[in-house]
């Protein structure tokens, strides 16, 4: 077991470096002029010069690298460009992962209240009108573009309502919305296995025999059915975690949400680069680690699975 | 709860300020303490400013940042020298009075003795004093200090050049002197008779030397700190102040002091009570509230109530104006920044037979005249502003009201006033077209010809502008003479990929003053600069005879060496003879319109639109504000108010014409 | 070890693929096969009496016309929410295509001007412009149909080189045995950054355009494609069916036709339906993000995001949602189609 977590964890580690470099040297590649704000075209060559050595940019790719991972280490991640200039990025952070954590850790939270009860009570009115209703809930939200049925919600959800259309740190009302919106997809993935493997355990021979035995209805499906189709939607919780943090690029923009997502989209459109490439080893971090979450929390939670004999067969 | 008190600690001193205050320094005499004199619409009791704002800030040094968004703020924060009034009129600010030398070398400022700075939670930290001048513009002229436009100081001040190249390493022979606390002193190269208007840049605000030096970041810290490798000490020195970065990281001696700052989310700016001209500081709290979309949600936020000011886009603009929301929708002030549409002498474009193809076409004149008459420049600026485009044209490269010599507005001089008539005439185009495909004929030119026209993405309508100008110059020029495509540019570095390398044929470019006097506007059209390219022009009527030499390089007529040896234009030979007038105003002026008219009537460019932040829902009081063409005190909130309701545009148009006889007077 | 990893980490995406309406159908049909008392009666007697004992009955062999493809399209067809989206979606299609070519259609790019020479911008859905006109004072309906066109075609595009690039790799990581340790790692860390980040940062490093967009989603596209036919082919390449075959002397490309190719197609299929819509949601992100395609191009992305710019003036909605109905249902369709077409080209199905 530890060999594997080991070993799980290495390999993201690795990820992380393959990525980070890419992106780093790609990052490289853009005009400079992106680097020295929207006038630079009044500034003379002696001030481009001046601006560009100040941001270690005089020197070669691979320097840039060098340093780049020696200040890593120290858990710095260097300072900011253009979005705040000169400000330590970790600075600029921390705070606003906070923000998106909180939102995120709810939006999670809401979708497990919502999405399991759901696939529950689809799997119970099987092929009835809830059941159909429901369905088409999962195929809308997993099939249309997220970016269009969030628009739709602040669009309609805020007028009349007296739900504010912007986040507000102190206003938990206007949180509704943005975690709503983040928790959709999950609830609709939630629902969706949930009722598969709630209708996959329904048809089991132990339910049917449990059922001759007389258990009463409400027993066997607390204690043979919810659970048995539990287990396996452990293993959802990270893929729904990188559905959040997808959402919460689009989320986060459109409610003006302080968190990090609506910040890559900034950066990015701003083209501060350190900050692009930080934000980028963050968001990556987080996904990585879900996975990686994901696999260990599976193997600890389902007694049937034993890592260490399945490696051995390969 | 803090926050809520001291609000409301602000509210209930506003409310005793505006009591107390009377009529200040309102603009019009007349007009009672309550009410906007224009208009007669009461001012508000609500003292708070709120608005929604895209663009955060991204610093708060004041002499680095060239960017608007950040001077806006800054502008508030920290007072300059001189400022203006709501007219125009250059005012005593941190200087009480001032005067020149004979010889216009040198300018004594005696500095006001009630001014002060402040921390962020609004403690009164050290008098402002003279020297605090002197140790910013140390600063701006250090090359490592990395300030977006030193040029505005070294270009001026003494030694300023050879300071910040190196060449003069002791900083105290730079043209700028504490003779004593309250005296401040100026030595100029040559005499500048705009010299006031460059005070109200940023780069000449003052900076307490001893603050600075506190933020300076400690030793061990910076040995952590990963940037500090070996060999770069002298820079680390200066990257490693963190003065700037955050709202406690200066001082302020301007009408508020920036109390709350959360980027991407708010901030909130007090009115300082100990201002020495508090009194005429009339909103008490500036509250900006961050969405990355605030063009499309402000609206209906405002008419919510959440805020006081909402931009109008031209999208939503008839809707507002047909319901009953028109009776919050206005105009707004013309902007000093002017657009051109610029002809392509030095195509590149990526077809290579169509960019030569071009370069022929370009270089007759009959060709860009045909363009010249054929464009309806109203036509295209609609998408600015779909209701007035008229008032939004340009036929001149100047703007009305820039300036003046003894009353004699710049736009009045030599042929400027028939210029400023425009050109607009189909059967002239078709003429121009008709004579122009003679003799590019004759040239071997294939018709119709390619012009590439890219729009930037982020720039707001200008992509339904480039499209209108497609139909409308192809509409009256015909679709076998001319063919323009319009492609999108990237929406960063727009200008370093699209316009430097010369993927266009026509462009549209546009240049904001520096300083009050026309030849800023003729900067971008210097020699060697890629506004049109004019040194690739072929012909030789445009060419005076005269070769660039190293003499020119060295007295600075040309600030690119590169261009030793190169013909000399007229059209340059003509703004290097204005520039070089700077005693008799009068007669520099024309000059100015000499050369102005030039570049009109030879077609070298096409004054296209003058900018403006166009229609907006604002309970802002709109003509308080200080009325500045260049510099930044614009932006201060300073002497404006919020009214009950935001003016609608007959009130607007009526307020407007009203300011501007007052101006004048 | 790696492999069982893989299926794990691949398993959520790959059964999410499946689709749920269809089980839900098939859950019906199950219920459904009990008769009722009255049905049982109306059943022919004859079918009840005993056969009895025949030699020849007993060597026969029979042969099945079992046609896989018949079959497939039988129980597609047998769908009825998958036959209407297809129908629906077929009609759509051929309308965008014949679009241009009506009479009284006005060009995408086109922009109209009122008698005195202003832009007609910004007007309601009525008899002449059918979706009400743009800021521009273009036609709408036009530029609905064009933008339909060109996400389809880029969204086609993308899914087809989602399928070679993946097939070309998935055949080569499932036979070549050296290859699979070294394809193995590249999947996985390509796939453990979140999609959308992969999208915005190539988008962000080239020049926006149409072709960035193709590149950036072909660059992300090709995995689940890749690792599909990779699992299948580790899957079915020894199968005792297919062992059998060869030792009966079945030639390579029968068994590549017959026995291989049916689940292959399924997949491929299944994949090309989904990512039709995926591409559709990615271009109205990006778009959003602001690397979308030049604004003059009538794209559906470029369609909604011009819509959302004036979607809280209730008068301009309008220009919101016609786009977002259209892309709505085209990904929905394309969704349902995508899962339909895989549960009824599953031989299990073929009952």
């Amino acid at each position: 077991m530890l060999k594997y977590i080991l070993q799980r964890f290495l390999r993201a580690l690795l990820s992380l470096f393959i990525i980070v470099t890419t992106i780093f040297c790609l990052l490289r590649l853009m005009p400079i002029e992106g680097y020295l704000g929207p006038n630079w075209e009044k500034m003379s060559k002696e001030v481009i010069a001046a601006k560009l050595a100040a941001k270690g940019l005089d020197k070669p790719v691979p320097a840039q690298l060098f340093d780049f991972y020696k200040a890593l280490f120290n858990g710095d991640l260097g300072k900011s460009w253009i979005y705040r200039e000169n400000y330590p990025i970790t600075k600029i952070i921390m705070p606003k992962m906070a923000v998106s954590a909180r939102l995120g850790a709810m939006a999670m939270a809401l979708s497990l209240l919502l999405g399991i009860p759901l696939g529950a009570s689809m799997a119970r009115s099987k092929g009835k009108w809830p059941d159909r209703m429901g369905t088409a809930f999962v195929v809308l939200i997993q099939a249309a573009p997220s970016a269009i049925y969030f628009l739709f919600i602040q669009m309609y959800a805020t007028s009349g309502t007296g739900i504010p259309m912007l986040y507000n740190a102190r206003a938990p009302i206007s949180w509704i919305l943005p975690i709503i919106s983040l928790a959709l997809p999950s609830i609709a993935s939630y629902g969706m296995w949930m009722r598969r493997y709630m209708v996959d355990a329904i048809n089991q021979d132990y339910v049917k025999l449990a059922r001759a035995k007389g258990i009463p209805e409400r027993s066997i499906m607390m204690r043979h059915v919810f659970r048995n189709a539990f287990v396996p939607m452990v293993q959802l919780v990270p893929s729904s975690l990188l559905y959040t943090i997808m959402g919460s690029l689009y989320v986060e923009s459109i409610y003006s949400i302080p968190g990090m997502g609506g910040l890559l989209i900034d950066v990015i459109q701003r083209q501060d680069n350190t900050m692009v490439q930080a934000l980028v080893l963050i968001f990556s971090g987080v996904g990585i680690l879900g996975l990686f979450l994901g696999d260990v929390m599976m193997a600890l939670v389902d007694p049937r699975i034993n890592l260490q004999r399945k490696e051995e067969s390969r | 709860m803090k926050k809520l008190l001291a609000l409301l600690l602000a509210l209930v001193m506003a409310v005793a300020v505006f009591t107390a205050c009377g009529d200040g320094n309102k603009p019009s005499g007349g007009a009672s303490a309550d009410k906007d004199s224009y208009t007669g619409i009461a001012y508000s009791s609500d003292t708070v400013y709120d608005y929604l704002y895209s663009a955060e800030i991204t610093t708060m040094n004041y002499l680095t940042t060239s960017v608007t968004y950040n001077q806006i703020s800054l502008a508030n924060f920290i007072d300059t020298l001189v400022e203006y009034d709501a007219f125009g009129n250059v005012v005593p600010c941190l200087a009480e009075n001032w005067n020149v030398s004979e010889d216009g070398l040198t300018w004594t400022f005696n500095l006001r003795e009630n001014a002060k700075w402040f921390t962020c939670e609004g403690e009164e930290y050290a008098p402002l004093t003279a020297h605090d001048f002197v140790y910013a513009l140390h600063l701006v002229c250090d090359v490592d200090f990395g300030s977006d436009m030193p040029n505005l100081v070294t270009d001026y001040l003494v030694n300023g050049n050879e300071i910040y190249s190196g060449e003069i390493t002791d900083f105290s022979q730079l043209g700028v002197e504490a003779k004593d606390d309250y005296t401040l002193v100026f030595q100029l190269k040559a005499p500048c008779p705009y010299f006031l208007s460059l005070l109200t840049y940023g780069c000449y605000m003052p900076i307490n030397g001893a603050f600075y030096e506190s933020l300076m970041v400690e030793p061990a810290e910076a040995t952590v700190a990963p940037e500090a490798t070996p060999g770069e000490g002298e820079e680390e020195e200066v990257l490693d102040n963190t003065f700037g970065t955050d709202r406690d990281k200066i001082l302020y001696c301007g009408a508020y002091i920036c109390s709350s700052w959360e980027p991407q989310q708010e901030y909130v700016w007090d009115k300082n009570e100990n201002y020495w001209d508090a009194e005429h500081v009339y909103l008490t709290c500036i509250n900006g509230k961050y969405n990355a979309q605030a063009d499309s949600i402000a609206p209906e936020m405002f008419l919510r109530g959440e805020i006081d000011s909402c931009k109008i886009t031209t999208t939503i603009l008839d809707d507002w104006l047909e319901g009953e929301n028109a009776e919050y929708v206005h105009g707004s002030k013309k902007d000093a920044r002017i657009m051109y549409m610029l002809f392509n002498f030095n195509p590149n474009f990526d077809d290579k037979a169509a960019s030569d193809n071009y370069r022929v076409a370009v270089n007759n004149k009959n060709f860009r005249m045909s363009i010249v008459h054929g464009l309806n420049k109203t036509y295209c600026v609609s998408p600015y502003d779909p209701h007035n485009a008229e008032a939004l044209v340009t036929n001149l490269m100047i703007p009305v009201n820039f300036a003046n010599c003894e009353g004699k507005d710049y736009t009045q001089y030599g042929k400027l006033p028939e210029l400023a008539k425009g050109f607009y005439d189909e059967e002239l185009a078709k003429q121009c077209r008709d004579t122009a495909k003679q003799e590019l004929a004759a040239e071997g030119v294939k018709f119709p010809i390619e012009i590439p026209v890219f729009y930037n993405p982020s720039e707001p309508n200008m992509d339904q502008s480039c499209q209108l100008l497609e139909k409308q110059l192809e509409d009256v020029l015909g679709n076998d003479f001319i063919n323009i495509t319009v492609y999108a540019g990237p929406s960063t570095n727009f200008i370093g990929e699209v316009r430097r390398p010369g993927l266009w044929g026509l462009f549209e470019a546009g240049w904001g003053p520096d300083f009050a006097d026309p030849s800023t506007y003729f900067d971008p059209f210097g020699y060697g600069w890629t506004y049109g390219s004019q040194e690739f022009i072929l012909g030789d009527e445009y060419k005076t005879g005269h070769i660039y030499t190293e003499e020119d390089y060295k007295s600075g007529v040309i600030s690119d060496e590169e261009l030793i040896g190169q013909p000399q234009f007229v059209f340059n030979s003509l703004v290097e003879a204005a520039r070089a007038e700077s005693s008799d105003m009068n007669a520099r002026f024309e000059k100015f319109a000499l050369a102005e008219q030039y570049a009109i009537e030879e077609a070298l460019l096409m004054p296209f639109r003058q900018y403006n932040e166009g229609y907006v829902a604002s309970r802002l009081t709109v003509f308080d504000r200080q009325d500045a063409m260049a510099g930044i005190c614009a932006y201060r909130y300073k002497g404006m108010r919020l009214l009950e309701k935001s003016y609608n545009m007959e009130e607007f148009n009526k307020a407007y014409e009203a300011w501007e006889k007052a101006k004048a007077n | 070890m790696r492999m069982k990893n893989l299926f794990r980490k691949g398993a959520v995406l790959e059964r999410m693929a499946e689709g749920m309406t269809l089980q839900l159908e098939r859950d019906l049909i199950d219920e459904k096969d009990g008769l009722s008392a009255q049905e049982s009666q109306r059943l022919a007697p004859s079918l009840f009496e005993i056969g009895g004992y025949n030699e020849e009955m007993v060597e026969a062999t029979g042969y099945s016309n079992y046609s896989y493809w018949r079959c497939t399209f039988q129980a597609f067809w047998k769908n009825r929410v998958a036959r209407f989206f297809l129908l629906s979606l077929a009609a759509l299609l051929l309308f965008t295509l014949v679009q241009p070519y009506l009479p009284n259609q006005m060009g995408p790019a086109e922009i109209f001007n009122f008698e005195d020479g202003t832009v007609k911008r910004n007007l309601a859905p009525n008899s002449e412009y059918w979706f009400g006109t743009n800021a521009v004072g273009q036609d709408l309906w036009a530029r609905i149909w064009s933008g339909t066109r060109t996400s389809l075609f880029m969204a086609l595009i993308v899914a087809c080189s989602d399928c070679v690039i993946g097939i070309f790799i998935g055949v080569l990581w499932g036979y070549v045995r050296k290859l699979d340790g070294v394809l193995t790692e590249a999947y996985n860390i390509i796939d453990n950054i979140p999609r959308t980040i992969i999208l915005i940062l190539i988008s962000y490093i080239m020049r926006p355009g149409m072709v960035t967009m193709i590149i950036s989603m072909c660059c992300v596209g090709w995995l689940g494609m890749a690792r599909f036919i990779r699992n299948q082919i580790v899957m079915i390449r020894d199968r005792d069916y297919n062992l059998a075959s060869r030792c009966l002397g079945t030639s390579t490309a029968r068994i590549m036709n017959r026995n291989l190719l049916p689940y292959l197609v399924s997949v491929i299929m299944l994949q090309i339906s989904l990512a039709i819509p995926s591409v559709i949601s990615d271009e109205v992100f990006l778009t959003y993000c602001g690397l979308g395609m030049p604004k003059a191009i009538a794209s559906l992305g470029n369609l909604v995001e011009e819509g959302r710019k004036v979607m809280m003036s209730p008068k301009l909605q309008y220009q919101l949602i016609f786009p977002a109905l259209v892309v709505t249902f085209i990904t929905v369709a394309f969704y349902m189609i995508g899962n339909a077409f895989a549960d009824a080209s599953d031989p299990k199905n073929h009952v």
